[in-house]
């Protein structure tokens, strides 16, 4: 009896030690991201907005009615699914190749993994401006090149016009992504055991059999860890939108980030914008779940 | 014969690839030496007539992007000092002791990171604006240091997790107690995991765009991803210069990277291997 009271004592100040380390993180992100989002929340049921007063009045579901009403809104929402979804498997398809070939390399594998990384560690706002200048209309090198230099194209292509920004945010943002998803594959490419490929060209397995029996079921995790995090990034994507279209022409290349924004910090309808928030948050928390159901279900498979 | 087409194909693969991740970088660097006559030519000159770097004077000298980059220095090098200890002890805690809720808390720690940062702005502005955090350096330095925490905590816990318990046995009879472990055993074993949160924490603050967009007004306080964006709107024509400002702006994560990228790919990839 005395031992076991003697135990919990002991258990409960090692708990106590544990909260005491953890306590500053927690803090910070109670603090600055977890109170915030549910203050979003609230705001989301009232008529919060700035130019008129800080105070604001419960309304009710009466900003989501307006958001959902608006003109603007399946648009918006469908710009969302297609930047998301074009962005994520058009990167994870790209990475794959990369990966595949980085990984038949002998010499310099480190550098060039490295060099390969570049665009992932850039500012956004260097992002965005580079490819604005690249892909201007009038003095844009791609232009210059296929038009004055190759004389491929008869006249300048408008990347950035309603036609074609969605596009073109959608390149940047695959350009900006691929690196990291690379790496993380070909890390786990290097994760694979080698005796699977060769046992398998004992076999007589080719090339794109040995893709498709051994290096995918094997890269699955890795790749389902992936996909999601490019897609949830993307999602949530603001800085380089903004610098390259700012959403425009019109709301062409407007996603939900976008919209927050503008509702919030040029129109300071914060009610409305935090029901826009409300509604990406919903969907981010799907994702959410389902890249926790990954990682758990992995590690239940290996225990 | 065969083998030497496919090390033709290869190098060709490998050219490739690096000129897709590189050249972007290369012609901000050729743009930024062009005169401005030279930039009003069409078609786009792909070389510098004569290498010029009245853009990087401009820049330095006319603008106030000294400023910006000495704010956005000292944002960064707070918020990465301050993660690295904040990120360190949280993980410490979840490595090596026991408690209720742990898995919970850090699974919340992971969700945390998920939140688009266009929702969290919008209170936060206004309670930034109640606290007099709003325009102020301190403000960010914490938020910098709360937005890294997620990935810096969940990769030193994987690191700590590998510590031998003999060691830490070792040190607590030689009469340690839990600090003392900490930062004599574990935080000198773990340095390629400190090294990695350093460099992610830093180009994370270095690179931050959007909250100190909404939460620095006066121009004395600019961080350079607001210098730059500005720039952009108000000289929209002016690339040599915007190019010169970008270059002088990824220099410092440049560096870092070229030092410790090694630590912050390992430290990244390290869950695609475990699995």
């Amino acid at each position: 009896m005395k031992k076991t009271k003697k135990m919990s004592r002991l258990l409960f100040w090692e708990a106590v030690r544990g909260y005491l380390f953890i306590a500053p993180a927690l803090i910070l992100l109670i603090g600055l991201l977890f109170i915030p989002m549910v203050q979003g929340f609230w705001y989301s049921v009232t008529d919060f907005n700035i130019l008129k007063s800080w105070d604001y009045n419960f309304i009710g579901l009466d900003n989501f009615k307006k958001v959902i009403a608006d003109e603007d809104f399946g648009i918006i929402l469908k710009n969302e699914v297609i930047f998301a979804v074009v962005v994520t498997v058009i990167t994870v398809v790209i990475s794959m190749l990369i990966a595949v070939f980085l990984n038949n390399i002998r010499h310099g594998k480190n550098i060039i993994r490295a060099l390969v990384f570049m665009p992932w560690v850039l500012p956004e706002v260097v992002v965005g401006a580079l490819w604005r200048w690249i892909l201007d209309g009038e003095k844009g090198l791609v232009n210059s090149v296929l038009v004055e230099y190759l004389h491929i194209l008869p006249e300048h292509i408008q990347f950035f016009s309603e036609a074609t920004a969605l596009a073109s945010v959608c390149f940047v943002y695959i350009w900006r992504t691929y690196p990291y998803v690379t790496i993380m594959l070909s890390a786990g490419l290097q994760g694979i055991d080698k005796e699977l490929y060769d046992a398998a060209a004992v076999d007589g397995c080719n090339g794109i059999k040995r893709f498709w029996y051994i290096t995918i079921p094997n890269l699955k995790y890795v790749l389902s860890i992936c996909s999601l995090m490019a897609a949830i990034w993307t999602m949530n994507g603001f800085g380089i939108i903004n610098i390259l279209t700012a959403g425009g022409p019109g709301v062409s290349s407007t996603t939900l980030p976008m919209t927050i924004y503008k509702t919030a910090f040029q129109k300071f309808r914060f009610g409305e914008a935090s029901a826009y928030s409300v509604i990406q948050f919903v969907i981010i928390m799907i994702f959410a779940l389902i890249y926790l159901r990954v990682t758990k279900a992995t590690k239940e498979e290996e225990a | 014969m065969n083998r030497k087409l496919i090390f033709v194909l290869k190098a060709l693969g490998l050219a490739m690839i690096l000129f897709v991740a590189l050249f972007p970088l290369f012609w901000m660097f050729i743009t930024s030496g062009k005169t401005m006559t030279e930039l009003l030519k069409i078609p786009v000159t792909l070389w510098p007539e004569r290498f010029s770097f009245e853009s990087y004077y401009e820049v330095w000298v006319q603008k106030p992007f000294p400023t910006y980059i000495f704010n956005s220095l000292k944002i960064s090098i707070v918020a990465t000092l301050l993660g690295m200890i904040v990120s360190s002890m949280a993980a410490y805690g979840f490595a090596k002791f026991r408690f209720p809720l742990k898995k919970a808390i850090l699974t919340f720690v992971l969700v945390a990171q998920m939140f688009p940062s266009t929702s969290i702005i919008i209170p936060l502005f206004s309670t930034y604006r109640n606290y007099g955090l709003y325009d102020t350096h301190i403000g960010l330095m914490l938020l910098y240091t709360t937005i890294s925490l997620a990935f810096s905590v969940w990769m030193m816990y994987g690191y700590f997790r590998g510590v031998p318990k003999e060691l830490e046995e070792a040190a607590r009879i030689d009469g340690c107690g839990p600090l003392g472990i900490f930062t004599k055993v574990i935080l000198p074993i773990s340095k390629p995991g400190v090294a990695a949160v350093g460099v992610y924490s830093f180009m994370v603050a270095w690179n931050e765009y959007l909250y100190s967009l909404i939460l620095l007004t006066s121009e004395k306080n600019y961080t350079i991803s607001i210098g730059l964006s500005r720039f952009i709107t108000e000289f929209g024509t002016y690339w040599n210069q915007m190019g010169a400002a970008s270059i002088i702006v990824t220099i410092p994560t440049l560096i870092l990277f070229l030092l410790l990228g090694k630590n912050l790919i390992e430290g990244l990839t390290a869950g695609a291997v475990k699995g």
